[in-house]
């Protein structure tokens, strides 16, 4: 909000320049925002925080000041000619909503001549920013930007019945207000109607019925305190924000109607003539009892951890309108009718920390009972996530949680959260799957010349629940991969990712989690390539899927290459018991490798040949390998050459090459037996070095 | 002649270790498996003079020798490729190999860095669900419906009444809710607000921190931010703190360190020439909120503070525009391998 340093030199001495009285008001709380030059001198933008709108005009800056400084502030009261006719016998107020409506003061005007305003008035408004308009709309409008109370005046001869009527809007009521647009009026809206019709929308903006015109003659000066919620809820139902219900919202002061009214009606009355009615009407329905709040120095200590001494205490509140009665341990202190925000014991600690400033506070160290359990499960799974998909040559990327609603999709979230008010269209959905970000970081990627993309995303997912109700959240782990395969180096082939990158990474990722190992099933999973789509299990449970992404999916992000990716769900992994690493003794007996080079049909699986040699195994096995896969001159058309090593290792004694060699001997048979598996080339051998 | 077939293929294992060149691969072929007085090949010869009932085996000794010697020195002098050891065959100046880790994203990294710095201090880290209710975001915070200060963040609603958190302040409500103090937390985690230009943007993140004990005094939220940003910024610095307004709090504050660019010399344009960098908010806990989770106010008294961790990266790193965060550009990311 602006203020001139000039205008606030009316009412408090300022010797200091202004850039120093912007620092001292920030540092009690009001934060400078910007210092200008202007053609009437300094301006400055000070940030009023809500819960100060006492703050909100140049006499309560100059009340903060005064206070900070201890120089005397000097309130301008208006006292409107003597001799005016009652305004009781020219006009008529009745509040009929007195819960939105608890004091409605007003004063008439008669014979008043609209015209421009002095150079004085003119100047002050334009030194904040204000356009000029006529003497009386102008005297209004200074009188808000000096005292901080909305006024407003109604030309009395557009009042039908000379009457005002504070009530709710009946329902279709329509007005319209001051910019010219006309509003259907909705039950719970307060207006301030003559006899028949509303005529302005109570403390957010007049009607263009009774307004001030170049013709009026006879005026109606409103000074009334309305409901900040009413005002709110109004103002924001109908779209309009205006410097009154900016006010009224925020907490006005109470007491100061009369005063605000007296200030305009003598300003009009010495600007622009006329005669200004006496006594004003001053509807007072439900006064506010004065506000009492207990303060106890010890409890400034205790929550501030330093002692403010009590003349301290003293001019911290005095200064600014509090009354304090003493009482020993505990002060009564009565809150000034203007300080919205001040209730309770800690809002007066905060005064008289504001007032000593916060640099007066020393710093220290809590010492608390360490209550440290660290860290939960699920930070801890998705922590060892991010890890092995580091390790595994991947990056990681951050996505918005919103997405376009095709997004949720096609990957599996038929029907996502919806924003209420989303910011575009294009996020204005909750994702059900981290995928699409990852796709279109891919295309991003590659449409800037890089010639691999390596991916990865941690992060919540949104599932609508069936049966209603809150958003589900899933911390998902996913990543694309598409190009170059890792490692890139310039001894090794060029190639480019396959099925086998993806799935190595869900295996990667698998074994620094420590559950049982993952498992792979083949199936149809909509936005994957069939024959390359995988789901993911632990155990019987589904965790995830891996595999090719489709190519009219990869079309709808305008990617042109093959991209593998995979998305796993870590909720469904937390919620497994982790695997104990416990030591298993080094085994004492030497190992035999032997190394079997079968050849297959096609559609027999690794899995199913490894399954078969550990159940025809007679001699316990340490481990099974796959070194090669070939296909291709030398191996029959459907058949694949799969090359396996076998470890044989007995726990309690040395194996003979004898007993392996039948081990090996009635593996090979059962594996053609069972498989149809023959061995390649001249014969069953040792393991190669 | 076992022993000795053992001893040969030991000599054999240190001379090949110990050759660093193709001729010296050749002699000791000729050594080794030469046609003439070779030691692998009179082994051979010599197996004539074999007991019979043990020739079987010792010749299958042998034999493996053999084949292990030759496949050896085939593999050393195969395929042209130098034996690793015999330098002047490579170059030394080409890069090497290895599988290089990914690098995490910046904002992990500082989160990770602030998470190491509470746990230090004893902190337990804590979360919250992204799409919240009104209550704990609002709320339970003492920001009741039509308050004013709801205009201070403006909020992306869910259908059915939800909304995205627009802070990480409801993880507060939510671990006094299931806890009994002493309590010393930080949640870090995704916010949401409305909002999006060079230096907002629509998703960010933040960090809550919340302390609350017997004797828990503004002194203690002073002297816990001081520590807390000069580690994070791993320099010396000053704090200072200014009222400030956030309902959840009283007194209020916000905090800013001298600046990190020109020592708080109050001369650059990070700092706008103040001398300070704001930092984030932070206040004695409003007892208010204390009564929404039925801790006795006059018994327990308690600090919180937030701040963005968008902005300590791009304090760090000198990063000028937010949403270089969320593009996933690989060329900014591979910039902070961690």
């Amino acid at each position: 909000m602006k203020y001139s340093h000039d205008w606030l030199r009316e009412y408090v001495p300022i010797a200091e320049d202004p850039a120093r009285v912007g620092a001292r008001l920030t540092a009690a709380g009001l934060p400078l925002d910007g210092l200008e030059q202007g053609a009437h001198g300094a301006v400055y933008d000070f940030d009023i925080f809500p819960n100060r709108p006492d703050c909100m005009s140049h006499v309560g800056l100059a009340r903060e000041y005064a206070a900070l400084t201890g120089a005397a502030l000097s309130v301008p009261a208006g006292r409107p000619p003597a001799g005016g006719s009652p305004t009781a016998g020219m006009a008529t107020v009745v509040i009929e909503a007195p819960d939105l409506c608890s004091r409605y003061a007003a004063r008439c005007v008669t014979d008043a001549r609209v015209g421009p305003s002095p150079a004085w008035l003119s100047r002050r408004l334009e030194s904040i920013g204000l356009r000029p308009i006529n003497n009386l709309v102008d005297v209004t409008n200074f009188v808000l930007w000096e005292l901080g109370h909305p006024l407003h005046a109604f030309d009395l001869d557009r009042l039908e019945g000379r009457r005002i009527v504070v009530r709710r809007a009946r329902p279709g009521e329509l007005l319209v207000t001051l910019d010219g647009l006309k509003r259907t009026l909705a039950a719970d809206m307060l207006v301030i109607a003559d006899a028949r019709h509303p005529m302005a929308l109570a403390g957010i903006m007049g009607g263009e019925a009774s307004a001030v015109t170049d013709r009026t003659r006879h005026l109606l000066i409103e000074s009334a305190w309305f409901d900040p919620i009413s005002v709110r809820r109004t103002a924001r139902a109908l779209g309009l924000r205006t410097d009154a219900s900016h006010r009224f919202e925020r907490g006005a002061d109470p007491a100061i109607p009369v005063a605000a009214l007296d200030r305009a009606a003598s300003l009009i009355a010495e600007i622009a003539g006329g005669q200004v009615s006496d006594p004003p009407l001053d509807v007072h329905p439900r006064p506010e009892p004065p506000r009492r709040v207990i303060f106890r120095p010890d409890r400034a200590l205790a929550l501030l951890g330093t002692r403010i001494e009590e003349p301290d205490l003293r001019a911290a509140l005095i200064r600014r309108g509090f009354q304090i009665q003493p009482s020993g341990a505990a002060w009564s202190v009565e809150v000034p009718s203007f300080r919205r925000d001040v209730d309770r014991e800690v809002d007066i600690i905060e005064e008289v920390a504001r007032h000593q400033g916060y640099d007066a506070i020393p710093a220290s160290l809590p010492v608390l009972a360490g209550t440290s359990d660290g860290r939960d499960s699920g930070a801890r799974i998705a922590a060892t996530t991010r890890h092995a998909l580091l390790i595994a040559g991947l990056s990681e990327a951050i996505n918005y949680a919103m997405v376009e609603r095709e997004d949720g999709v096609l990957f599996g979230s038929p029907n996502p959260p919806a924003l209420d008010n989303p910011l575009q269209s294009q996020a204005s959905h909750l994702r059900g799957s981290l995928l699409g970000g990852l796709l279109r970081n891919a295309a991003h990627n590659l449409n800037h010349g890089s010639p691999a993309c390596h991916l990865f995303e941690i992060g919540s997912v949104f599932l609508r629940p069936a049966g209603g109700g809150k958003p589900e959240e899933h911390a998902h782990a996913a990543f694309v991969i598409t190009g170059r395969g890792l490692p890139v180096h310039w001894s090794a082939p060029r190639r480019d990712v396959d099925l086998y990158d993806a799935r190595g990474i869900i295996e990667a990722v698998g074994d620094l989690i420590g559950t049982t190992p993952p498992g792979f099933r083949s199936d149809r999973i909509p936005y994957l390539e069939e024959g390359r789509a995988l789901n993911v299990l632990l155990g019987e449970r589904m965790i995830g899927v891996v595999g090719a992404i489709s190519p009219p999916v990869l079309g709808r992000y305008g990617i042109d290459r093959p991209v593998y990716a995979g998305e796993i769900d870590l909720g469904a992994i937390g919620g497994l018991p982790a695997a104990r690493r416990r030591y298993a003794p080094l085994p004492r007996f030497p190992a035999i490798r032997r190394d079997l080079a079968l050849v297959l049909r096609r559609d027999v699986t690794f899995e199913s040949v490894a399954r078969v040699v550990r159940t025809a195994s007679r001699l316990p096995i340490a481990e099974l390998l796959v070194f090669d896969r070939y296909v291709g001159a030398g191996v029959p058309v459907d058949c694949v050459s799969l090359a396996i090593q076998v470890v044989f290792q007995h726990a309690d004694r040395t194996l003979t090459h004898e007993e392996v060699q039948e081990a090996q001997d009635a593996i090979v048979e059962i594996l053609r037996r069972e498989l149809g598996a023959s061995l390649r080339g001249p014969g069953p051998g040792p393991a190669a070095p | 002649m076992e022993r000795h077939v053992q001893e040969i293929r030991l000599q054999f294992d240190r001379d090949l270790a110990a050759a660093r060149d193709p001729q010296a691969l050749e002699a000791l072929r000729v050594r080794y498996v030469g046609r003439r007085g070779g030691l692998v090949t009179t082994l051979l010869k010599d197996l004539r003079d074999v007991a019979p009932a043990d020739r079987a085996a010792t010749g299958k000794a042998v034999n493996d020798l053999k084949v292990h010697v030759e496949a050896a020195l085939e593999a050393a002098t195969g395929a042209g490729t130098p034996r690793p050891g015999s330098l002047h065959e490579l170059d030394p100046t080409l890069p090497g190999r290895a599988q290089r880790a990914g690098c995490p994203h910046p904002i992990t990294q500082v989160r990770e860095i602030i998470e190491a710095i509470f746990l230090e201090m004893g902190y337990t880290i804590e979360t919250g669900p992204e799409v919240e209710t009104d209550y704990y975001n609002f709320e339970a915070l003492n920001i009741p419906a039509h308050h004013p200060a709801r205009d201070m963040q403006d909020t992306f609603y869910v259908e059915g009444g939800w909304l995205l958190r627009t802070h990480t302040s409801p993880v507060q409500i939510r671990t006094m809710e299931k806890r009994r103090p002493p309590i010393k937390m930080v949640a870090l985690g995704k916010v949401f607000r409305r909002d999006s230009d060079l230096t907002h943007s629509p998703v960010f993140h933040q960090v809550e921190g919340l302390v609350v004990g017997e004797g828990v005094t503004f002194a203690h939220l002073k002297g816990t931010l001081e520590h807390f940003c000069r580690r994070v910024f791993e320099r010396d610095l000053t704090l200072r703190l200014r009222p400030s307004y956030f309902p959840f709090v009283e007194p209020g504050a916000e905090y800013d360190i001298s600046c990190i660019f020109c020592d708080g010399a109050a001369g650059c344009r990070r700092c706008k020439g103040t001398g300070f960098i704001e930092m984030g908010g932070a206040g004695m806990v409003h007892p208010a909120v204390f009564e929404k989770v039925g801790y006795d106010p006059e018994r327990y008294t308690g600090f919180a503070f937030g701040l963005g961790i968008e902005r300590i990266a791009m304090l760090k790193h000198g990063i000028d525009d937010i949403r270089l965060f969320y593009e996933n550009d690989l060329r900014f990311l591979a910039q902070f391998p961690a």
